[in-house]
């Protein structure tokens, strides 16, 4: 059966997977289609207009039934850059099974956040705005939440539950047992390092040392969600802990979603030998940092030389003559301050295929392309 | 032509710059005394002479001895002019401070994202932005920032910037940008301990999920 959503898009039959990727440069956001109209939503981001969730968007213009047919969110992050709509997409997804890092439930974590939360600013978003709203949510629903670490089991559905008959799971594969006990000890200092000094945005250096990668098993199919996990030399964090917790452990994915921006940080050799397939369906999301871009050229070439089934989600910026009129961009230019816009429009990249074969198929929207 | 003035926010709550800023005053009142009283003792070397007003007899107590005796030969002033004592010749007028009326293109808020040696981002929200997304970066030299607000440039800082049309009292006009640093109270044991216990009830009243797994 095929339905066209008001995009002019089917939704995927029942025994298709998809994975569509938005990355407009602040956030990201992975919507997942499992089979049998089941979707699983990862992480979130805002659409172009600034108001909705984009994968709530998607979903609507694709007719499903958001507060029933999602029956899983998971956050990979916990800092506001990265999970804008967090709280409007958990409300929505009112049948949604919940999981958020493991740090969500150390009080030391929460009350950073909260020391954070109380300043005079106006608009701007604190860091921590989003989580704590969600935590609030939670608290009123009574809402059943899971907590995220390494090898943590998200969800699964077994052989012959869903309409393709394949088995499929969703789990974590970060953070370690190490990064977490790091963090929290960094945080816990927090009270006695940030007495005197004057109250501002979160800007906490490690953030992305919290972040949790995700593998998505579809039988004998994986696919390997990096989200913002860092590479770092110790053996027990990062990376080097994903990879040594995997080692011989199939499946080997067949698409994946590159970790941080495809930035070099990010970038572990072992991971594309190990754990992808030869020559992988890659995604990367744009980044935009000082005026400096995520994947400089340099990722780019680095990215080409494991695959060249690479797509990026999104390359045009959102347009200050949209924004401004002509007399303020005048004055901004006068400043000489290097004015720009930070993020991009809200592009998407999506692949489909039917469960257990390849390759998949690539739509590429709203300014995504091949790299 | 645009100037770029860089100067930080006087007005936050529990501002220190506050204090500092009425002492500016009465340093400003206290520089026209002084120029007042070498006026006063350049005229008496020419020969003029005058009478200080009754009612700006206590003015005098902040002045340098000199000025004080013969006090009745000062000139009179105020905070606003010093007008000779007969009127024969104008020396100067004089104003407390030159007023100016900003009129704001556009406003931002945000907050420093790097600094590097010699300059530093920021990443920026429209003021009238629904969503609060910081959409907009800019980059600014480090020598744009006054001395003053230097300590206050660190990662996270929150700060606002102003671009519009600045008009001085003397008819002229011209664009400006003006950086502020917000001078936000510090963090403080209370604050914290107060933070901690709003983490301890939220948190007290979610149940998670620790279901043991295959």
């Amino acid at each position: 059966m095929y339905w066209r959503g008001s995009i002019g898009i089917m939704k995927p039959r029942n025994n298709e997977i998809e994975v569509t990727i938005f990355g407009p440069g602040y956030g990201e956001c992975i919507v997942v289609h499992i089979g049998s109209g089941k979707w699983a939503i990862i992480d979130s981001c805002l659409d172009d207009d600034g108001r909705e969730p984009a994968s709530i968007s998607y979903l609507r213009k694709l007719d499903v039934s958001i507060d029933s047919d999602v029956i899983s969110f998971s956050a990979s992050h916990w800092h506001d850059d990265h999970v804008k709509g967090l709280a409007k997409t958990i409300s929505a997804c009112k049948a949604a099974k919940l999981s958020f890092g493991s740090a969500l439930q150390s009080k030391e974590f929460v009350a950073f956040l909260y020391a954070h939360e109380i300043q005079p600013v106006q608009v701007l978003d604190r860091g921590g705005t989003e989580l704590l709203q969600c935590l609030k949510n939670l608290n009123e629903s009574g809402r059943q939440p899971k907590l995220l670490s390494e090898d943590t089991l998200i969800f699964d559905y077994g052989q012959g539950e869903l309409s393709h008959g394949l088995r499929v799971e969703l789990r974590a594969l970060s953070p370690s047992g190490k990064q977490f006990a790091d963090f929290i000890q960094r945080i816990g200092d927090f009270s006695i390092k940030s007495k005197g000094l004057p109250k501002g945005r979160i800007s906490e250096p490690s953030r992305n040392h919290l972040s949790v990668a995700m593998l998505l098993t579809i039988g004998n199919q994986g696919v390997l969600f990096g989200a913002d996990l860092e590479q770092v030399s110790d053996s027990q964090k990062g990376w080097n802990a994903v990879v040594m917790n995997r080692r011989g452990r199939q499946p080997l994915s067949h698409v994946f979603k590159i970790p941080h921006h495809g930035s070099y940080n990010a970038y572990n050799k072992e991971v594309w030998k190990q754990m992808v397939d030869k020559h992988p369906w890659a995604i990367v999301t744009p980044w935009r940092k000082g005026g400096n871009t995520l994947p400089q050229d340099s990722d780019v070439t680095r990215i080409k030389s494991h695959t060249n089934n690479c797509y990026i989600t999104s390359t045009k910026y959102l347009p200050t003559k949209k924004r401004y009129d002509r007399e303020t961009i005048k004055q901004i230019k006068a400043t000489k301050s290097n004015f720009c816009p930070s993020i991009f429009s809200c592009g998407r990249v999506t692949m489909r295929w039917v469960a257990g074969t390849t390759p998949p198929k690539v739509t590429l929207a709203d300014g995504a392309k091949a790299l | 032509m645009s100037t770029v003035t860089h100067s930080s926010v006087l007005k936050d709550q529990q501002n220190r710059v506050q204090h500092s800023s009425g002492n500016k005053q009465k340093s400003d009142d206290y520089v026209l005394r002084m120029a007042a009283c070498n006026i006063r003792n350049a005229l008496q070397s020419r020969g003029f002479s005058g009478q200080m007003p009754a009612d700006m007899s206590g003015s005098t107590q902040h002045l340098p001895d000199k000025c004080k005796q013969g006090s009745s030969n000062v000139a009179r002033i105020d905070s606003k002019e010093i007008v000779p004592p007969n009127g024969d010749l104008v020396l100067m007028r004089a104003k407390a401070k030159l007023e100016r009326t900003l009129t704001p293109t556009s406003e931002w808020e945000g907050y420093v994202e790097s600094v590097s040696e010699d300059e530093f981002s920021v990443r920026l929200v429209n003021v009238r932005s629904q969503s609060g997304l910081p959409v907009d970066q800019a980059t600014f030299h480090k020598d744009d920032v006054s001395e003053f607000d230097q300590e206050l440039l660190r990662e996270g800082a929150i700060i606002r910037w102003v671009i519009g049309r600045e008009r001085l009292s003397t008819g002229q006009v011209r664009n400006v940008s003006e950086l502020h640093f917000r001078r936000l109270p510090s963090h403080s044991k209370k604050d914290y301990k107060r933070a901690y216990e709003k983490a301890c009830n939220v948190l007290e009243g979610i149940n998670w999920d620790n279901e043991a797994e295959e």
